[in-house]
């Protein structure tokens, strides 16, 4: 009778009483120990011994989705979810979309011209019509805040009405053709 | 449960299961069809890992019994083809397979549900309809059966 406690063992199926037992046993009895011992080994072998074989394959027809009422109520819960979704979705996205073809970019250019009287920006974006920068206090910086659409610009500082003068913190320039420089400024979206 | 999620989760044990009771690949392969053939045209809106066993096991004996007909037959045949039948034999190297069929049916079926499908207790004995405490003896006597079989190898 107690024999069966090393296959319960091995098998897991052993309720507290029984393990009790069976510990008692392994430490009070030699030859109980011997055999727990040369059980397991033996089921390892065996277990080792499984060979993998690969199941055939069978074409099982897929479940019909809307079978019963209980799938049907499911699957109305599922319709009113994705609506809703969708419904959130396309008022969440229209609101940026809108938006997005209008989006426009703060850009702050800044110059340090100390000297200057008058700092103007011209520029692509201006359509080449001067803009006053506007003096930092007593810093010696001019700045001014753009609204850009994204893409490429050329643009050039002009001082004093006079002097046209590259952006000196761009290192993106290119010939104008009249022998002076523009920036050229990209803005991302 | 869906049935085709049903069979996904059964497969790969139940043929692992078949294919040590059959010990034949070809034989599991008809019995793994015909069991979820079965399963699907009775029971398709709710399957039974329980009775896909049952299933299996009884259509297992089933094509015992035939093949026990035509036994003197094949045997008849195969005295004159020495050569030929001598490679299907090689094939079957599997030990452990060899030490299960020295268990008798019942016993193999038991244990295969055991050591194959790791089952527990309580649920080889919903699949065979014995008590669990049998099933308790059943295993455990195989074990012992093998182990003395393992030995004299």
């Amino acid at each position: 009778m107690k024999e069966f406690l090393i296959s319960q063992f091995i098998d897991d199926e052993l309720d507290l009483r029984e393990k009790k037992l069976f510990v008692e046993s392994v430490h009070n009895e030699e030859e109980f120990y011997e055999e727990t011992i040369s059980s397991i080994d033996f089921e390892m072998v065996m277990k080792n011994r499984i060979s993998e074989v690969q199941t055939p394959q069978l074409n099982i027809p897929k479940a019909k989705k809307i079978s019963s009422y209980k799938n049907l109520t499911r699957f109305t819960q599922l319709l009113a979810a994705s609506i809703i979704i969708i419904f959130a979705f396309s008022m969440f996205s229209n609101q940026p979309d809108t938006q997005k073809a209008e989006k426009l970019v703060n850009y702050r250019f800044v110059i340090y011209k100390p000297e200057a009287e008058k700092v103007e920006i011209s520029g692509e974006f201006t359509n080449w019509k001067p803009l006053k920068l506007k003096k930092v206090s007593r810093s010696g910086y001019w700045e001014a805040e753009i609204k850009l659409k994204p893409g490429e610009y050329k643009y050039f500082y002009l001082i004093n009405e006079k002097k046209v003068v590259a952006d000196p913190t761009s290192i993106y320039k290119v010939e104008d053709g009249f022998g002076n420089k523009n920036s050229i400024l990209k803005v991302n979206a | 449960m869906t049935f085709d999620k049903f069979y996904s989760e059964t497969k790969d044990g139940f043929f692992k299961y078949l294919y040590y009771l059959c010990s034949d690949y070809e034989t599991a392969s008809d019995i793994f069809q015909e069991s979820y053939f079965k399963m699907y045209q009775k029971y398709q809106n709710n399957p039974n890992k329980g009775l896909l066993y049952k299933i299996g096991k009884n259509t297992f004996l089933d094509i015992k019994r035939k093949k026990k007909e035509v036994y003197v037959e094949q045997d008849f045949l195969s005295s004159f083809k020495d050569e030929h039948t001598n490679i299907s034999t090689e094939k079957e190297d599997d030990v452990l397979e060899k030490m299960l069929s020295k268990l008798d049916d019942e016993t193999r079926h038991i244990f295969t549900l055991k050591i194959i499908n790791d089952m527990k207790y309580r649920e080889i004995a919903e699949i065979t309809g014995h008590s669990e405490a049998n099933i308790k003896v059943i295993i455990h006597r195989a074990r012992k059966t093998l182990k003395k079989h393992f030995k004299e190898v």
